[in-house]
């Protein structure tokens, strides 16, 4: 019913300049001809559409959201598990007060896929979609039957546990995902605006633009804690770091020039490491160790246990803010002259170099091979 | 690298996401609904039944069936399915009124004004309106719902034909009004019902 392919390309440049006449835009006429174009914008002249009586109309609509239908019968028997989209979320603890411990999780629980989370979440609300195969049922959804079970569960996936999946950048999972069929499980909205999600072993973890570091149970979308990092976040830079997750840690960049190590399963600051003076880039967890650019001068690596300094590579042509990609025991990096570098993980030491090329930068690793995008 | 402006405002719900909370039990997401549709819709009924009045009450009616037939509506296009409830509700309207029921030309002409710079003259704007009444179901149904702000694929979904058939008949009725406003042609064709 609604395929164009007979369309004629008269037609639908009748459709499109008819949208900018209504609405009154700038029109682009193409090769409609000088009548249609008048016979158009007549009808838009003469269109004058009294207003309705908003308050006659606000109240019947409050009539009516107060009127049950049969079908909300069904729906009021079950608990729904979404919390209100514009709802207040539980207050963030501030440091150094502990947050409530995560509750413990039973191992034959299955983790849900981070990759379909970022996949098909924007980075204001939090949310997980649901497949089901087959018709869904028509007056009760999915998401309203309780809180999946196992069996009801989405795909069981690996952690997604920083930006792109992880240190490799390929934003490849092998999980099948959720499908075509979609439905909102959960929705979480914090007071404040969160940009990168990522998960492990079954939690959320989400940084925000005013410095709250929340964790999320993947499966019912309930704060499990909050902690407040930093209330200087990133806002002049109007950036938000994603957080990376491993050895049980939660690391983030803070917009005061601090990299701070959090415990997943409590919320508790394991160490911070005041590194620079303005905002740092988004951390990368990799084999016990964390690296992160710092004020668009150098890449430090730091120890994950400690937060101690390892050591520091400078850009020799100047930074470039970017995800460096981790594989066979090397950073590969780029500096503003687009030359790709590789830099030896264990020493911080330059393995080799590029020449300076056109706008590349290093996007992705697999296979044996290094991905350059252009920028 | 992922510099990234922040929204003024959080992003809105869908359309679906909203229905898919109302089945949740969340009333209150029906309201934003209600909210978001009935300048549209209103202005449909509006074009259909010319008067305030009639308009009000179609429009309501129409989202409180759409509200009872909820579980009813399959995710495609719910401004599409919303549309097609109200078309039915006018043409029901309409066939009971005919023929007093044409159009309320007071309201028309209440704020004369120009189009580009040129000066509609009061008559034209008269006669068009009249014009209007007088084309074929299909047709009036597709330009007003044009007018509301549908794409042929949503007017299409209202009015259960195909994209083509809808753009068919919008091109019609609009070289029609075209060559009544050229050839100042209006009171004829006007008189023989508009049926080609």
């Amino acid at each position: 019913m609604t395929s164009d392919r007979s369309l004629e390309p008269i037609q639908r440049q009748l459709e499109t300049f008819s949208d900018q006449v209504f609405q009154g835009a700038p029109s682009s006429p193409g090769d409609l001809d000088p009548a249609t174009q008048r016979a158009v914008r007549r009808l838009h002249g003469i269109d004058r559409i009294p207003p309705f009586d908003q308050t006659r109309m606000t109240q019947r609509k409050e009539h009516l959201m107060n009127v049950s239908v049969p079908w909300q019968l069904a729906t009021d028997l079950v608990q729904p598990v979404i919390p209100a989209i514009n709802g207040s979320s539980p207050p963030i603890a501030s440091m150094p007060a502990r947050p409530t411990p995560l509750r413990r999780r039973s191992g034959t629980i299955p983790l849900i896929s981070a990759a379909v989370l970022l996949a098909l979440i924007g980075g204001l609300i939090f949310g997980i979609v649901q497949y089901r195969g087959g018709e869904r049922e028509p007056t009760v959804p999915a998401f309203v039957q309780g809180t999946p079970t196992p069996e009801e569960s989405p795909a069981i996936g690996a952690d997604w546990s920083q930006y792109r999946g992880g240190m490799e950048r390929t934003g490849y999972s092998s999980d099948p995902g959720p499908g075509s069929n979609l439905n909102l499980l959960w929705s979480f909205a914090p007071d404040e605006w969160v940009n990168g999600i990522v998960e492990a072993d079954g939690v959320v973890f989400g940084f925000g633009d005013k410095g709250g570091l929340y964790a999320i149970d993947a499966l019912t979308g309930n704060q499990i804690w909050a902690v407040d990092l930093d209330e200087t976040q990133a806002e002049e830079a109007e950036i938000v770091p994603e957080p990376a997750a491993g050895d049980g840690m939660v690391f983030v960049s803070t917009g005061s020039g601090k990299v701070v190590a959090v415990d997943q399963q409590s919320g508790a600051v394991r160490w911070q490491n005041q590194l620079g003076n303005s905002w740092l880039w988004t951390p990368t967890y990799a084999d016990g160790r964390v690296y992160v650019l710092v004020d668009e001068v150098r890449m430090a690596a730091l120890d994950a246990e400690t937060g101690d300094e390892l050591w520091s590579w400078i850009f020799p042509g100047g930074a470039l803010t970017q995800y460096p990609t981790f594989a066979e025991g090397k950073m590969f990096i780029s500096d503003s002259t687009f030359a790709e570098y590789a830099i030896d993980l264990a020493t911080g030491e330059t393995v080799w170099a590029t020449e300076p090329m056109e706008a590349v930068r290093t996007s992705a690793y697999g296979d044996g091979a290094g991905y350059l995008g252009r920028v | 690298m992922r510099i990234l402006r922040k929204p003024t405002t959080q992003p809105e719900l869908t359309d679906d996401q909203l229905v898919e909370r109302c089945r949740a039990g969340h009333s209150e997401a029906f309201g934003t609904l209600y909210d978001r549709h009935l300048p549209g819709l209103y202005a449909y009924a509006f074009r259909l039944l010319g008067n305030q009045s009639d308009a009000e009450d179609a429009a309501h009616d129409a989202f409180t069936r759409a509200w009872s037939k909820l579980p009813q509506y399959q995710a495609v296009n719910f401004r599409g399915w919303l549309f097609s409830i109200l078309h039915n509700l006018c043409m029901d309207r309409l066939r009971r009124q005919r023929p007093e029921v044409v159009f309320d030309e007071r309201s028309q002409l209440a704020e004369p004004g120009s189009v580009e710079g040129e000066a509609i003259d009061l008559v034209t704007i008269g006669q068009i309106a009249e014009l209007l009444t007088h084309f074929p179901e299909a047709q009036r149904a597709t330009v007003a719902m044009r007018m509301s702000g549908l794409k042929y694929s949503e007017i299409a979904i209202a009015l259960g034909k195909s994209e083509a058939a809808v753009a068919q008949d919008y091109s019609r009725a609009i070289k029609r009004l075209a060559e009544a406003m050229e050839g100042d042609r209006v009171a004829a064709i006007a008189g023989n019902g508009g049926r080609s």
